[in-house]
């Protein structure tokens, strides 16, 4: 497996008038490979977000360096957004374009273009199964359609790395499920998935390594076997707090 | 930077459709242009009829009270039988209508209550004024000839048009009886053929009418623009960011210029459509007639004007959709960018009012204020008038200024508190000089801003001026900068020693600057000749009769000489040096220099000064030069105009010597160059360089 996404002390410093400097991500570095799930654990504030956004050039880092798919962050952002797939529980969709629309709009901002677009976008639409409301205004759709139609727009450009940013997040059991089947299967197909999330079941599921991130730092990056090992804990949520408690070392 | 067309294209496509399915944006951008102008039309044709209509149908009710009540009653009776003309030269009957007189106890309170339009009151000239509210004193006139004092209520449109139409039937009647007076006896002439005065206006309907439409044409487009444009403006940034939708673009493969180029263009789309659709409104209901409309608006356009009129407005709708968008791209919210719209509205509607001012012309300091000059340039083309130099420069000065706030949007958009939790950056959370960088342009805005304001009301005292703005304004703003921003004073003022050598160079250089400056306005003359009353003037300005040389050199010379550089070759162009390339620099300095002269006549050989000044001062990196080269200058100039020799009417062999002799000063800077320091190098993206030579 090669190594899709490389990050070398990657830190982003934010400015604020009451509270002064803030440092979001101090130093964080990690590696994910294609067919990986790499899953970034933390809680609220940990700093998860703004690595990803980082990773996917929304936000410029403060130092350090990260490539993806072998392009520079900072210096070829344009061609690291070609070459990911960013689904956010804040990314939304155009609420007055239909569902075959808005896939279809992202196939061309990502390149695609004539019948290749049109194949790509019939064939996602069967497969996530939106074929009942493809036409309907995404205004329309529930919220587990428009999951779906989410991540046919972050995947319909076939990118070699996805980001996915607590893509559960306000989603219902059922469709929660359906989404966590679909990243898995998206793993299945080679991509190197880069996978936050707070919730420690859903890490324990789906993710192939954990990398645990706390006060804008990765304290460990490992399998959940590794971890425990590390750790002597069973639980991830224990191996966890043993982490995250105060005066705990980076790994 | 290269543009991908097609993601500007897929962007455009998409966001056209969203737009188009928005019952909102299809509403103000379309239905309400169609339908506003012809509803207004209508609607100011009906109020005029209904008008006219209701005051000539209208009762006066009125008493005449007061000593001479009886011989009134018969004089008013008199000029209210009289044909509806007043005397010679006199306006049209305002209010026709009926005159009632009638009977009430108390006038004063009938008058208040609305029951009378007006009353009289009737005395012997000499007495004092019977009505409560007049001063006692009166003139005393001739025993036996009557006095009428109409009061009436000036807050009420039918009393006060009743009283101004029985005031003007009685003064004709009094015409004429005077006239018959005198000629009874033996007066030859009537008095109105005395010295009579007529007026003529030999300006054509068309032209009238063109003044009339020019004063507030661009008043209405800007309206109509701001609000069809605003709706999708609102929409374009701030909408996306509330829905969480710009997050998602922003993390596709289309960069940050597709993107704000893709929603400049919708923006811009909807303020065409919108003045597309008041053009032809334009033409069908006032060109064509299709509608009837009123007598003022009446004029005949050729569709050639129609077509250079929409020509003209092109880069006004251009800046508007910038403004729209750069509002939108500042607000976070819907509900925020309708804030901001507001004010935004009344400030940009602020320079389409010029054109309502007299004696504003297009060939003057407006021609570099974008849009007014724009509104004033529509009014003289409408009245006939075609100045295509400055209608050039009017629209090139409105394009530049589209452009480059296009670019402050596309730069907005890079701005990370569009989706990040930070509400500052790091420089503003810090202050200093990196803030400053920031600020510097603002700072000088406002500076201008406040010279342009006191100049305007010191008006022609040129000691007064000079005292303010070199004192106040540049040696004492840059210092307020410098202690505000925590510059460091030597790096800020660029207060460094220089070679010996440089010196030679700029006593050679200065005279000959002059020269080649003022040859190369006389060149541009012929391109855009300056009126010789302003040149004039500037010499007036420059020698006041109440000053000698000796008491004006040290104003004109040393001031200008030290407060003039701190500011502008100073603090300016340190707080601009890393943001352009060190020959930008010198000509925005150079221009910005020129700006703050006011003076259209010596705008471009000030800021060419200004320019070359600023390359002084970035080749030898010191300031100490420039102050030098300043000062010479300007003595140099005022001891020309004071002996009569005429630098602006020299043979062309000598402007070329001059243009030579000044070349070589800057080959001999060249050489012995100390270049400024931490300048932006060449060729290397926004990242600070190293001291690079020129």
């Amino acid at each position: 497996m090669n190594e899709a996404v490389v990050v070398i002390d990657l830190a982003k410093y934010f400015y604020d008038e009451s509270r002064g400097e803030v440092r979001a991500v101090d130093g964080v570095g990690f590696v994910c490979r294609s067919g990986e799930i790499l899953g970034l654990l933390g809680a609220n504030g940990a700093g998860k977000t703004t690595t990803l956004r980082m990773l996917a050039t929304v936000l410029a880092p403060t130092s350090g360096s990260a490539s993806v798919a072998g392009h520079d962050v900072a210096t070829a952002p344009e061609s690291v957004r070609r070459a990911i797939g960013f689904y956010s529980a804040s990314t939304a969709l155009y609420p007055r374009l239909t569902a075959r629309e808005t896939i279809a709009f992202f196939g061309e901002l990502g390149g695609l273009s004539g019948a290749r677009l049109r194949t790509r976008v019939d064939g996602l639409i069967d497969r996530f199964g939106i074929g009942s409301y493809a036409d309907v205004r995404v205004e329309k759709l529930s919220s587990g359609m428009k999951q779906k139609v989410s991540i046919a727009r972050t995947v319909v450009h076939d990118p070699p790395v996805l980001i996915f940013d607590e893509p559960t997040v306000g989603l219902d059991v059922l469709n929660a499920i359906e989404m966590r089947k679909a990243i898995a299967g998206l793993r299945a197909e080679g991509k190197a998935i880069l996978f936050s999330t707070h919730i420690m079941s859903e890490a324990e599921q789906l993710c192939d390594r954990i990398a645990i991130i706390h006060a804008g730092r990765i304290h460990a990056c490992d399998t959940l076997a590794g971890l425990r090992e590390a750790t002597g804990q069973h639980y991830l949520e224990d191996i966890f707090v043993h982490y995250a408690r105060p005066g705990s070392d980076t790994a | 930077m290269s543009l991908d067309l097609k993601s500007i294209a897929t962007l455009y496509r998409t966001e056209l459709r969203m737009a188009v399915r928005d019952k909102r944006t299809v509403f103000f951008s379309l239905v309400l242009p169609l339908a506003l102008m012809p509803v207004m039309l209508f609607s100011s044709l009906w109020v005029q009829k209904k008008r006219v209509v209701e005051l000539a149908v209208m009762t006066h009710r009125y008493v005449v009270t007061g000593p001479e009540a009886e011989t009134a009653r018969a004089w008013i009776a008199d000029a209210l039988a009289r044909p509806q003309n007043g005397p010679p030269g006199s306006r049209p009957a305002a209010s026709p209508g009926h005159f009632e007189a009638t009977a009430v106890k108390d006038p004063e309170a009938a008058l208040q209550s609305g029951e009378l339009a007006f009353y009289v009151v009737a005395e012997e000239q000499g007495q004092p004024v019977g009505a409560p509210s007049h001063d006692q004193r009166s003139e005393v006139a001739p025993a036996g000839s009557l006095r009428l004092t109409l009061l009436y209520r000036g807050d009420r449109d039918t009393s006060r048009s009743a009283a101004f139409e029985l005031h003007r039937r009685l003064e004709a009647l009094r015409h004429d009886v005077q006239a018959r007076l005198l000629q009874s006896r033996g007066f030859p002439l009537a008095p109105a053929d005395v010295a009579r005065a007529v007026e003529q206006n030999v300006a054509s309907a068309r032209q009238v009418a063109g003044l009339n439409l020019g004063r507030v044409l661009t008043l209405f487009l800007l309206l109509f623009v701001f609000m069809g444009g605003a709706v999708v403006a609102t929409d374009a940034l701030a909408g996306e960011k509330e829905r969480g939708t710009l997050e998602t673009l922003l993390a596709t493969a289309a960069g940050r210029n597709e993107i704000s180029a893709a929603k400049s263009r919708l923006i811009l789309s909807a303020a065409l459509l919108i003045t597309i659709i008041q053009a032809l409104n334009f033409l069908a209901y006032v060109v064509f007639k299709i509608v009837p409309t009123s007598a003022d608006l009446t004029l005949a356009v050729t569709p050639a004007t129609a077509a250079l009129l929409f020509l003209l407005y092109l880069p006004v709708v251009a800046l508007i959709s910038s403004v729209l968008l750069a509002t939108s791209g500042l607000a976070r919210s819907h509900k925020e960018a309708q804030l901001y719209f507001m004010p935004v509205l009344l400030l940009g509607l602020l320079p389409a009012l010029v054109p309502a001012l007299p004696a504003v012309r297009l060939r003057s300091v407006i021609v570099a204020v974008p849009i007014a000059n724009i509104a004033v340039a529509a009014k003289e083309i409408l009245t006939g008038s075609r100045d295509w130099p400055f209608i050039t420069l009017a629209w090139l000065i409105t394009a530049l200024a589209a452009a480059g706030l296009a670019r402050l949007t596309v730069r907005m958009l890079d701005e990370e508190r569009l989706v990040g939790s930070a509400d500052v950056s790091r420089a503003e959370l810090l202050g200093g000089p990196q803030l400053f960088q920031r600020h510097v342009l603002r700072a000088f805005a406002l500076m201008w801003v406040a010279t342009l304001v006191v100049s305007s009301y010191i008006g022609v005292n040129v000691r007064g001026q000079l005292f303010f703005n070199i004192c106040v304004v540049f040696i004492g703003g840059s210092l307020l900068l410098i202690r505000h921003y925590r510059l460091d004073l030597r790096s800020a003022l660029a207060l460094r020693p220089v070679q010996p050598v440089i010196w030679l160079g700029v006593l050679a250089a200065a005279p000959a600057g002059l020269v080649a400056v003022s040859g190369l306005a006389r060149l541009l003359s012929f391109v855009l000749p300056v009126p010789h009353e302003w040149v004039e003037q500037f010499a007036k300005q420059l020698m006041p009769t109440d000053a000698s040389l000796w008491q004006m050199l040290p104003l004109i010379t040393i001031l200008p000489g030290v407060g003039e550089e701190m500011a502008f070759r100073g603090v300016l162009l340190h707080g601009l040096r890393k943001r352009l390339h060190p020959v930008a620099l010198a000509l925005v300095v150079g221009v910005i220099f020129g700006l703050f002269h006011f003076d259209m006549a010596r705008l471009i050989p000030v800021a060419c000064l200004g320019t070359l000044l600023a390359a002084v001062t970035l080749l030898t990196g010191s300031i100490f030069p420039a102050m030098v080269w300043h000062a010479l200058n300007n003595g140099l100039a005022v001891a020309a105009e004071s002996a009569g020799f005429p630098i602006q009417d020299l043979p062309p062999g000598l402007y070329a010597l001059s243009a030579l002799l000044l070349g070589l000063g800057f080959w001999a800077f060249w050489r012995h160059r100390t270049p400024y320091p931490d300048l932006r190098a060449p060729r290397q993206g926004r990242h600070v360089a190293p001291a690079g030579n020129l």
